[in-house]
């Protein structure tokens, strides 16, 4: 039997929802490390070259595929370049789950540290199962939080907590996304506003906002700012996940999504800019520093700011739940998406019911998001040096974030612009356009996107070179390194490989 | 979304010896402005002390000054404004280096960069919505497309 395709309630509903997906956990903290990493305010410049080459054409192209085909990716691939596209799609579909296994891990600490915000974390006397924090602090103390924290079996059933948010949102598809999204979007947006409006009327805070978006011209010399910039926006996005295009698969085929694009695109770096706002000057006023990666930021440094925020101690715990509570609805937004993402692939390749599909996709994920987190629990020495777990986590983010998505995205524009025809997609987003867009979208599509890809991809392989991890002092699990991207690569290949073989079900 | 992790070992590590360290030296005024002279004093005294403009960037500039006092006090003027690494001695902290002014390169960059973002949004936004029988037209096609949950 042949089911109608759901649609979203409105378009509100959409841009809500895809700008829920691309806003996520890098979004509040990441720009701003980059930014102090690379000079400030010049960071803008590769960042906004990246946002109009890169990140704009590549989201105009996978909401195209979505909604002109009303498709999940495998499905919209197979329809404009056959079996290699389905192939690629459905890899992509695998880089997406295994991304929605750590991330929902993550998402679990968040939550610990948000319920922590009204336990302990902003008292003294933390102490950690390993050296060097076996004894009280005199100050409270997030980073020995965390690893106190993470090493109970708390994180666990807020893990599985989280899975049944997201499978709950996910029950009824668009209708229940968009219930969902109402709420947290707006309310995310409106939290990001009450932590600009403290860190701006902290006395030094707008000295923070001019250290941020002061240039030093000096940084963008180096070859690897742009690399990172050109990535940020890759990732910032949501691209190569097929997120995307699920989510515009439930539009009509008259969507304009030239103008769709642009707008979440735009949204998703306003919130970065108002984000680089909030933690530079809270960070500055403290003289934390910036530099850092989303783990170490939202877990270690920033509670740090938040604690000196106040000497009243509930105004320090509100500030601390608030921060958490974004992280954790930022997180959400994103990671529907991402389970989204399989779930309609499955539903429009096998043509099975939406529980289902999801069931499917959530009895491994669970499990796999579990095991994220059971090393911290099980080893809370965690083999004598405090990071082996969080050194997996570490090795699978590096790879399974960092290459399969640009790889994708590179094949993905490849065929897209050299077999379907980058002019053919041109005039069918053009279609339905208000704001037509050039000739330049089929030179970007077919030549300039996959050189730049291409080049990001060779470069970060070079930049990797010894192996990513190898130099990390893991004594017995020096295999690891190796063994994760092989893994990675053996599982996400094969399995798309069967999924591509599979005849599709009418 | 990115979810981005760290070399924790490292991490760890520097973590521990900040704070191990953090307090030993001395500033005065506490909050330092650019191109003011900031007093410094280290305990126990040193000779030198290692000013770290911009840590663990892409841009970070080292500075050395030396005492001319020999009770570990050193006189600092700061050329730059922003986060300053100090050490000396094992001991270290940071320091937030405030403006003289204002900036306006950085206000500059902020309202440029606000008007793209913003301005761009708000316009389309106000394209979405130019068409008001879309939305009308995207809401009746949905009314029976529930089927496949």
């Amino acid at each position: 039997m042949t089911k109608k395709r759901q649609n979203w309630d409105s378009k509100l509903g959409f841009i809500l929802a895809a700008s829920g997906s691309a806003i996520g956990l890098g979004n509040i903290v990441f720009f701003s490390s980059n930014a102090y990493q690379y000079g400030g305010g010049a960071f803008y410049i590769p960042y906004f070259l990246a946002l109009f080459v890169l990140g704009m054409p590549i989201m105009m192209l996978e909401f195209g595929l979505g909604s002109t085909t009303r498709k999940s990716l495998p499905m919209a691939m197979r329809e404009y370049t056959g079996r290699k596209g389905e192939f690629i799609g459905w890899w992509s579909v695998m880089a997406a789950l295994f991304i929605t296994m750590y991330y929902i891990a993550i998402l679990g600490w968040a939550f610990t540290m948000m319920i922590g915000s009204f336990g302990s974390l902003f008292e003294p006397g933390i102490t950690a199962p390993f050296a060097p924090f076996t004894e009280p602090t005199p100050e409270p103390n997030a980073m020995v939080y965390f690893f106190n924290t993470i090493a109970t079996w708390q994180p666990l059933l807020f893990i599985v907590l989280l899975w049944l948010i997201n499978l709950t949102i996910l029950r009824t598809g668009t209708e229940s996304i968009e219930k969902a999204v109402r709420v947290f979007v707006p309310t995310m947006w409106i939290f990001m506003i009450i932590l600009v409006i403290r860190g701006l009327t902290l006395e030094g805070g707008f000295d923070g906002v001019m250290y941020l978006f002061t240039p030093d011209f000096e940084g963008i010399s180096d070859p690897s700012v742009w690399r990172g910039a050109f990535s940020q926006m890759f990732f910032s996005l949501s691209l190569g996940m097929g997120t995307m295009t699920a989510y515009a698969s439930y539009l009509p085929r008259d969507a304009d999504q030239v103008n769709n694009s642009m707008l979440v695109s735009f949204l998703n770096c306003s919130f970065e800019f108002l984000a680089g706002i909030a933690i530079f000057s809270l960070l500055f006023v403290f003289a934390l520093n910036p530099a850092g990666t989303t783990l170490s930021l939202s877990f270690f440094v920033i509670p740090q700011g938040i604690n000196e925020l106040s000497s009243t101690p509930w105004v320090v715990r509100l500030f601390g739940f608030l921060f958490y509570l974004l992280i954790v609805m930022a997180g959400i937004t994103s990671s529907i998406s991402l389970i989204e993402s399989p779930a309609s692939a499955l539903m429009d390749k096998f043509k099975i019911s939406r529980r289902k599909a999801l069931t499917y996709i959530a009895v491994p994920a669970v499990i796999g998001s579990c095991m994220f987190a059971l090393p911290q629990i099980i080893d809370p020495n965690l083999s004598g040096n405090g990071t082996l777990g969080l050194t997996l986590l570490d090795l699978t983010d590096h790879w399974v974030f960092n290459y399969s998505l640009l790889i994708v995205g590179f094949v993905e524009v490849l065929l897209i612009g050299w077999i379907f025809g980058a002019e053919n997609l041109r005039q069918a987003l053009n279609e339905h356009a208000k704001l037509k867009i050039g000739r330049w979208f089929v030179v970007f599509v077919k030549y300039l996107i996959p050189l730049i890809l291409l080049v990001v991809i060779v470069t970060s392989l070079m930049a990797d070179w010894p192996l990513y991890g190898s130099s990390y002092d893991m004594p017995g699990y020096t295999w690891l390194p190796v063994f994760i991207p092989i893994f990675f690569l053996v599982v996400s290949l094969s399995i798309a490989f069967m999924l591509t073989q599979k005849k599709n079900r009418t | 979304m990115r979810a981005a992790l760290s070399v924790l070992p490292i991490l760890i590590c520097l973590m521990t010896l900040s704070q191990r360290a953090t307090g030993q030296i001395e500033l005065e005024p506490l909050k330092p402005i650019k191109g003011e002279v900031v007093s410094v004093t280290v305990d126990p005294p040193t000779d030198s002390l290692l000013l770290i403009y911009r840590p663990n960037s892409a841009v970070a500039r080292e500075e050395w000054v030396v005492s001319d006092q020999a009770n570990g006090r050193f006189n600092w003027t700061p050329s730059d404004a922003g986060v300053v690494a100090m050490a000396a001695g094992g001991q270290a902290r940071n320091v937030s280096v405030r403006f003289a002014g204002v900036s306006t390169s950085g206000i500059t960059v902020m309202v440029l960069a606000f008007c793209l973002l913003f301005g761009g949004a708000f316009f389309s936004f106000r394209l979405l919505f130019s068409d008001p029988e879309s939305e009308q037209h995207a809401k009746e096609l949905d009314v029976s497309h529930r089927p496949d949950t």
